[in-house]
């Protein structure tokens, strides 16, 4: 019975996935000519990936903008979330949740066609500020690393609120009321109850928003006017170019280093939790 | 507690309200953009124009053959997802085996897989079997992309749905097949509205994958607006994403009207 129930699907990720994800890695190590690939393993690609500097600096790049989104969204998301929590009306509740997934509902092309409208030389920021005298020269907002981010952080920021929001959802509440009837303020309770117990929801949003970061290729191409470099968009470029080798290291160097930031935080995070504990 | 007027909550407020603003400006600025007359995109306004609208609905052949295509790939990307994630999801929750951890994750590896890898690797099977450039070879992959979600939605109402109804169904004489579709069905009904729904969302969205696997004459429609906007980036581009706001909303309405009342109610026991 079961394999009749789940074989198809099994079978069907099998077929195309996992074989399309074997022959981009037998590819990464053909030889590529300039203008077509010959199958001969010659690692070529490896060693032009590692050795060429070029490509340590778009990796950096890369690091940096998903740290750097990661830390906004986190900013703004736990008061999101933690506000979120306070709505006693129900009505409210369900509009602070239309808002904050409402960017899941559109195309990452509408959403970066709106920002451009509103970070553009023409658009309404800049508008808004020569208006008000507030800059007398348009301020360059798009078409660089601050426009990347301010778009990337408004369509994972639901990715970090969602699950910040169900931790704290989960939470006793009587844990609070006991701490408030034990004589701690607000502030107080928040920061020895809410906050460490609301840790767990925290690290895994950031992890979900980083991954997500890191992967992303329609924003940085659209809203980064090629300025901004990273994986992805040398990926697609180097598919285009017909250089599969290439673009297939790049592949998986990008898989590659998702999984080993994830690892090493992952032990970090067990061992922080570990000396937390050991303290308290 | 909560009619406090306090600093604190004051502020609490006021920040969210900032959020609110800041999550729905794009999307608020792309439909006040799409009667805009000036061909940049330029503040202020000079006036109000239905002109991109016309441009995007009957001017730009693109955006009409790329709605269509998309709205078939979306369509059997749905059947195909919805159909293989409820069986999967039901021999997931229903039957104990060794190998059901590890199945479970296999089945969640399209999403784990980044988008634009997950593209670049189809793309080259794609060339060798003839796939490339075919509706039904998008239709294939972005099934691919939609199972993760209906096989985890589907196995949560499930979980909660329970056994009890179907083993009745049983006992008194209906076989597995019936007692699949006249109990187990209907009892997860508002889970297989849910994650088709995604499905169709995931699909009709999609880019990075899509942007591999269609030829220039053969475009979805967020293709067909990708390529636009990479070269024009004029307000029809507002105009046709309004329409597809538009849309969204509606597909929402819709499932949401499909939902019975005590269907929120099995959503939100999950919870």
């Amino acid at each position: 019975m079961v394999p009749g129930l789940i074989g198809p699907a099994v079978v069907f990720i099998l077929a195309l996935l996992v074989t399309a994800l074997l022959i981009l890695l037998v590819n990464s190590a053909f030889h590529f000519t300039g203008t077509q690939v010959q199958p001969i393993l010659t690692f070529e690609a490896y060693r032009r990936f590692f050795g060429d500097p070029f490509y340590a600096n778009v990796v950096w790049q890369e690091i940096r903008l998903a740290v750097i989104t990661t830390a906004i969204c986190l900013v703004i998301g736990y008061p999101t979330a933690y506000a979120i929590t306070k709505i006693r009306n129900p009505g409210w509740v369900i509009v602070a949740y239309i808002l904050i997934f409402s960017p899941l509902l559109t195309s990452g092309i509408v959403r970066a066609y709106g920002w451009l409208i509103i970070l553009s030389r023409g658009g309404l920021v800049n508008w808004a500020l020569q208006s008000l005298h507030l800059a007398t020269a348009p301020v360059r907002l798009i078409f660089n690393v601050t426009g990347v981010t301010i778009a990337l952080v408004h369509v994972l920021l639901p990715f970090t609120v969602f699950p910040i929001l169900s931790v704290l959802l989960r939470m006793d509440p009587a844990l609070r009321e006991a701490a408030a009837d034990l004589g701690a303020n607000r502030v107080r309770t928040f920061l020895r109850i809410t906050w460490p117990l609301s840790f767990p929801g925290l690290y895994a949003g950031a992890q979900l928003t980083f991954v997500l970061a890191m992967n992303a290729y329609v924003t940085p191409q659209l809203l980064g006017g090629g300025r901004v470099q990273v994986l992805p968009l040398l990926i697609y470029e180097n598919i285009s170019d017909l250089n599969w080798p290439l673009a297939a290291v790049e592949a998986i160097a990008l898989i590659g280093l998702v999984w080993m930031i994830i690892l090493a935080s992952n032990l970090l995070f067990r061992q922080s939790v570990a000396i937390a504990e050991g303290r308290s | 507690m909560s009619d406090r007027r306090d600093a604190l909550t004051v502020g609490l407020w006021c920040f969210l309200g900032m959020v609110g603003v800041y999550m729905l400006a794009p999307l608020a600025l792309v439909i006040i953009d799409s009667v805009n007359p000036s061909t940049y995109g330029m503040f202020p306004f000079t006036g109000v124009t239905l002109h991109w609208y016309v441009n995007a609905l009957f001017q730009v052949p693109e955006f009409r053959s790329g709605l269509s295509n998309s709205l078939v790939v979306a369509f059997g990307a749905v059947v195909l997802s919805v159909i293989l994630g409820t069986l999967a999801a039901y021999g997931l929750v229903r039957y104990r085996f060794t190998t059901r951890e590890l199945t479970q994750s296999f089945l969640l590896l399209p999403l784990i897989v980044p988008a634009i890898v997950f593209g670049a690797a189809l793309f080259l099977l794609y060339i060798r079997i003839g796939l490339y450039g075919t509706l039904s070879g998008l239709i294939l992959g972005h099934a691919l992309l939609g199972l993760p979600f209906v096989v985890s939605i589907v196995a949560a109402s499930l979980q909660t749905s329970g056994r009890d109804y179907e083993e009745a169904a049983m006992d008194l004489g209906a076989n597995p097949v019936l007692t699949f579709f006249k109990v187990t069905i209907p009892s997860i009904r508002p889970g297989l509205i849910v994650s088709a729904l995604f499905a169709f969302v995931t699909s009709f969205d999609q880019v990075e994958v899509s942007l591999f696997l269609t030829r220039p004459r053969n475009n979805t429609l967020p293709i067909a607006m990708f390529n636009y906007e990479q070269n024009y980036q004029d307000p029809t581009l507002a105009a046709i994403s309004a329409v597809l706001i538009g849309f969204t909303v509606v597909l929402v309405l819709i499932a949401v009207s499909l939902l019975k009342t005590q269907d929120y109610r099995k959503l939100i026991q999950r919870r």
